[in-house]
């Protein structure tokens, strides 16, 4: 459906131009949007500021770079080669010189004339930027993992919640019809009922000591570590790599989970709960510089019976199978397979469960995150859905690390009777960082 | 090091002899090493650590031992970076015995952030007293993190001197106390965030506006509705940024939906409200029947650009009070606004609301046609069908193929009966709908009928149509064996062109209990069988029709038929999930009887996905021929690329053979690259 012009920002500047007997031209024209061909008028399209420039910024730089409704205006990182590259596709895409480069999130979240940001920063970076963008009323692409922490998560969800903001987590397995179609099969009850489900995930890298290292020339490193605890810079431990590093991310269990553990909540029926206990073991590095779970196993019961076990791919393979009284259905990224095979033929009715649908694959979640913003609807991946997924990974990891069965109160969200555990729950920041 | 061990077990038999209690060691641990710890050496004494702290957890004693021996080191000389990583244990374990020791160190310029993480989650009173008291002795990031620390404390008692910071001249100071003191709460606390916020220019009025927006959400979480009302008012009324009016909007509406569904309506009755689509989504999630009623009398009165998203909104309430409004909708002459309420009648109508939409399936508009359309077949309700199938007979024919096209779309087995009277009928118009309808719905019971269209049908489409119904009807079905059974009844006094059909069909089901009959059509003196037989067995997804092919790759006297089954037979060979040796077995036979390099080729493509030094050595017995010799080589190389060192002596010639023989610079390259990873010995 296509819904009227909506940008607020737009009718911001509506507003005031009228107010002035004026009507305001947009603060900038570039010079390809004049008369091209499909696109929207620059006041009709969406502006964004892309913060966090890696893998996953410049793969959804390039993502939102081909909807037409969109226009990229800033970009920003406290690396400045990776701003550099980024302001340089932003530019040559659009064929002007109107991308903005930052290197201090504040600045972009500053800027009234940005509807959207989308943020692609590392885990222990991802509270502070999205709530302080959802205060300013941005509309917000979020990466997955969600938060760093349980406390955290939860501190996100209920400021997007009050800021009446959309979000949309890049858990963009959801927007794929073979993940959709497995878990229509399981809430439909086509493989009977539904009683334990299998997730398997990456195996940990690992790597030994390494030595502290000056900080490489236009690289803001304090800036990098922001609220985690201060540590000498070493090359291994930015970048790419933090997410195998406890004090920024999870290693696979959280980098993996957000994606799978997702896609069994979802199928599962549990997207707005989560487990009642959770208990495991993992192997930890034994030494060097990467200190998240090589080998893990957890396995966490729901209040309605239901058994999910997550592991390393060494305990299942990769993806999710869901087993059930009268049969199977597994899938990953490249397959769904299912027992008896015919079910891969099923088709469902108008009464059945017909979960919620968005356009196809990673393209297409960011294309359902921008129809979202115009319509206002809840996306594909909700932050509440998104928490609710990675906090039993991060549960996975509490049990792991202390050795112990957890008992989880979902509602509250509270550990029962383990205060040693409950201190795990979050992580304080370093100051002046916090919220 | 064996000085510290002395000092530390001394230690512990002191203290456990304090504690009157006999306490196990704890384990040990190399302390020299772990105190002299910089950043870049071996983590090794620091795991050994946390594994004593780890298993010191829930033994008392065994803690207070360990807690002790955290604390003396963070007393020594022990290195920065020693201590960062006490402090960082403590954060686990840490007790009323830290607490004098920790507040020591928070203005410590490299440890007063690890200290207060860890003097922070000490539960005691006395942890808070330390943590108040530094509010008065520390400044700029410390204070800042102190303050912090206090807010997750929810440390009420810290309320004034809290207050007392909202006027630091240090913005990060005063930004810290006002989330903290939202976070400690407490009617002193309120008051003066909302004094505060009278007086205070951007951005510390901006900060104290959210600071008040989340204090009053949270009374809105306990039900003090009118209490969070009394902040969230103002804030609406009064802010200058947008995005705190769509926050104190929300909280309003929140805490009574009726009483301020007013500022909903005067937004929405604005086009240009920078809140429209904000107040529309409200009325999408708010409760009460009221609300809808209320919203669908003044959607007439709206601007256009708000009926759209009212009639959204509308449509995601699902409530049926909306119908009459959302019905004159869809026949605004807006197609805009028609399109929205078609739309909206996909979750909010039923039954009744059928001959409304079979009104627009077949509408001019093409964005009115696809509404209707999808509405249609997602709509719920347990007379939508039998409504569907009363539609079809009053309407034109373009109108009745859109709704039997729906009637499979919602997979509507009661509809089955009629469609397959309206095939029977034979209908041209109508017949490529139906039977796909039929291949969506049709079950076991109904298979019987379908046969005799195919057996019956007139023309060549007609049969066609038949065919492909009854394949998309089997292949849904648990029972393939009677699906198989079922399609066989009528085999054996069937005509030749409706038996290369139901071979077809057995072809689609690909049930084992269908090859005999695949198998014995093989040799049917009909040349048509014949070749639907071998089409059929071509295309058998298991090996047990690698013999027939076989057989026919080497026997049939037609040419094309050879290749055919040959083909079939390797891609059999190449089925994933067969052990190798049969696998391999396969792959020689395939290999003996391919003749022309097309063949060839798929033998060497099935050969590279192997995993076998077997697979590697047939392939090289094509590297001779040139017309194959590049996708030998290719699969040597990938077969010896996937063994990982693995049988160097078979593989080590084989690549330097490429190396010796190919011509392309790429495949040596690539055969270079899998040799060099060979043992030196084997080169």
């Amino acid at each position: 459906m296509n819904f009227p012009p909506h940008s607020r920002r737009i009718w911001l500047k509506r507003a005031a131009a009228t107010a002035a007997g004026l009507w305001a031209a947009p603060q900038w024209i570039p010079a390809a949007a004049l008369g091209a061909g499909r696109r929207p008028a620059p006041s009709h399209r969406l502006t964004m500021g892309m913060i966090g420039l890696g893998s996953m910024g410049m793969r959804n730089l390039k993502g939102f770079l081909q909807e037409p409704d969109c226009q990229i205006t800033a970009v920003c990182d406290v690396d400045a080669s990776r701003v550099q590259e980024a302001v340089v596709e932003v530019n040559r895409t659009y064929g002007d010189s109107g991308c903005a480069r930052y290197r201090d999130f504040r600045d972009v979240i500053a800027r009234s004339d940005i509807d959207l940001l989308c943020l692609c920063l590392p885990d222990h970076w991802h509270s502070i930027p999205a709530i302080l963008g959802a205060r300013a009323g941005k509309d917000i692409y979020g990466e997955k993992p969600l938060a760093l922490t349980i406390a955290e998560g939860r501190a996100m969800v209920e400021e997007v919640r009050r800021s009446s903001i959309v979000w949309q987590t890049g858990s963009w397995q959801r927007s794929t019809a073979h993940f959709r179609f497995a878990c229509e099969l399981v809430r439909n009850g086509r493989i009977g009922k539904l009683e334990r489900i299998e997730v398997g995930l990456g195996v940990g890298p690992t790597i030994g000591p390494q030595p502290p290292m000056p900080v490489p020339a236009g690289f803001d490193y304090e800036m990098w570590l922001g609220p985690a605890p201060w540590v000498p810079y070493t090359q291994r431990r930015c970048h790419w790599d933090f997410r195998w590093i406890l004090d920024y991310s999870g290693g696979q269990n959280t980098d993996c989970g957000a994606h799978d553990i997702d896609i069994a909540h979802w199928g599962m029926d549990v997207e707005q709960t989560g487990p009642l206990t959770v208990e495991g073991a993992g192997e930890f590095p034994s030494d060097g510089l990467w200190d998240a779970a090589v080998h893990y196993k957890y396995e966490c019961h729901y209040a309605n019976g239901l058994v999910l076990m997550v592991g390393s791919r060494n305990h299942y393979p990769t993806g999710v199978r869901f087993i059930g009284s009268r049969g199977w259905v597994y899938v990953n990224r490249t397959l769904v397979d299912a027992h008896p095979r015919f079910l891969l033929k099923e088709r469902f009715g108008p009464d059945e469960v017909h979960l919620y649908s968005s356009p196809p694959d990673r393209q297409g979640h960011r294309r359902n995150f921008l129809d979202c913003v115009k319509s206002r609807r809840p996306p594909a991946s909700t932050i509440e859905v998104a928490h609710r997924s990675i906090a039993v990974a991060h549960l996975g990891h509490i049990a792991m690390k202390l050795g112990r069965k957890l008992r989880w109160n979902p509602d509250t969200e509270q550990l029962a009777d383990d205060p040693t555990a409950s201190r795990m729950l979050g992580r304080p920041m370093r100051a002046p960082w916090g919220f | 090091m064996k000085h510290s061990l002395i000092s530390w077990i001394l230690a512990a038999a002191a203290l456990c002899a304090g504690a009157g209690a006999a306490a196990p060691e704890p384990a040990p641990w190399d302390a020299e090493a772990f105190q002299q710890y910089e950043f870049g050496q071996s983590r090794a004494p620091l795991i050994r650590v946390e594994d004593a702290v780890r298993q010191a957890l829930n033994q008392p004693a065994q803690q207070a031992l360990v807690e002790q021996r955290l604390l003396d080191i963070l007393q020594s000389g022990a290195s920065i970076e020693c201590k960062r990583f006490v402090c960082r244990q403590l954060l686990l374990i840490a007790s009323d015995r830290s607490v004098p020791v920790l507040a020591g160190f928070l203005d410590h310029p490299a440890l007063a952030d690890p200290a207060r993480y860890a003097l922070q989650r000490i539960a005691s009173p006395a942890a808070g007293a330390a943590l108040r008291q530094a509010l008065s002795t520390t400044h700029g990031h410390p204070k800042v993190g102190v303050i912090y620390a206090l807010s997750e404390r929810r440390d009420r008692q810290a309320a004034p001197a809290l207050i007392g910071c909202l006027s630091d001249p240090d913005d990060a100071v005063a930004r810290a106390a006002i989330a903290a003191l939202e976070k400690v709460g407490g009617q002193n606390a309120i008051q003066a965030l909302q004094q505060a916020f009278e007086s205070a220019t951007p951005p510390r009025r901006i900060w104290l506006a959210h600071a008040l927006i989340a204090r009053a959400d949270r009374l809105l979480a306990r039900g003090q509705k009118d209490a969070a009302a009394q902040i969230f008012l103002p804030l609406f009324n009064t802010s200058e940024t947008q995005a705190i009016r769509m926050a104190a909007l929300r909280g309003l509406v929140t805490a009574d939906s009726g009483k301020y569904f007013h500022l909903l309506l005067a937004i929405l009755s604005n086009e240009t409200d920078p809140l429209l689509a904000i107040a529309a989504d409200h009325l999408r999630h708010l409760p009460g029947a009221e609300l809808t009623q209320r919203a669908a009398a003044e959607l007439p009165r709206l601007p256009a650009a708000a009926r759209v998203r009212v009639v959204a909104a509308l449509g995601d309430r699902q409530d049926p009070a909306a119908l009459p409004a959302i019905a004159a909708a869809v026949r605004s002459d807006d197609d805009t606004l028609s399109v929205a309420a078609l739309s909206a009648l996909a979750s909010l109508g039923g039954a009744g609301q059928v001959p409304l939409l079979a009104d627009y399936i077949a509408a001019d508009h093409p964005d009115r046609r696809a509404a209707a359309q999808s509405s249609l077949n997602m709509l719920r309700g347990k007379d939508v069908d039998g409504h569907i199938l009363q539609c079809i007979e009053q309407r034109d024919t373009q109108t009745q193929n859109e709704l039997i096209r729906s009637l499979g779309a919602r997979v509507s087995t009661a509809a089955v009966p009629t469609l397959l009277e309206i095939a029977r009928r034979g209908d041209p118009a109508l017949r490529s709908n139906t039977y796909k309808a039929l291949g969506a719905t049709a079950g076991l019971d109904d298979l019987p009928a379908l046969l005799e269209r195919v057996a019956g049908a007139q023309q060549e489409a007609e049969r066609t149509a038949a065919e492909d119904a009854i394949a998309a009807a089997c292949v849904r079905q648990a029972d393939q064996e009677k699906c198989v059974d079922i399609v066989l009844q009528p085999y054996p006094a069937a005509t030749a062109s409706v038996r290369c059909a139901l071979l077809r069909i057995l072809g689609t089901i690909r049930h084992e209990r269908g090859l005999p009959t695949v198998r014995q059509s093989l040799s049917d003196p009909n040349p048509e069988i014949q070749n639907a037989a071998l089409r059929v067995l071509a295309e058998w997804p298991s090996p047990t029709a690698a013999d027939d092919l076989l057989r026919c790759a080497r026997a049939a006297a037609n040419p094309t038929q050879r290749i055919l089954a040959l083909r079939g037979f390797i891609a059999i060979a190449g089925l994933p999930g067969l052990p190798n040796a049969d696998q391999l077995a396969l792959f020689q036979q395939a290999s003996a009887e391919s003749q022309r390099p097309e063949e060839i080729k798929l033998v060497l493509g099935g050969l590279a996905a192997m995993t076998a030094p077997e697979a590697f050595q047939l392939a090289q017995k094509h590297l001779a021929n040139s017309a194959v010799a590049a996708e030998a080589a290719a699969a040597m190389i990938k077969v010896a690329g996937a063994l990982k060192g693995r049988s160097a002596d078979v593989v080590a010639p084989g690549l330097q053979a490429i190396l010796d023989s190919s011509a392309s610079s790429s495949l040596k390259a690539e055969a270079r690259k899998v040799l060099q990873t060979l043992p030196a010995t084997a080169r």
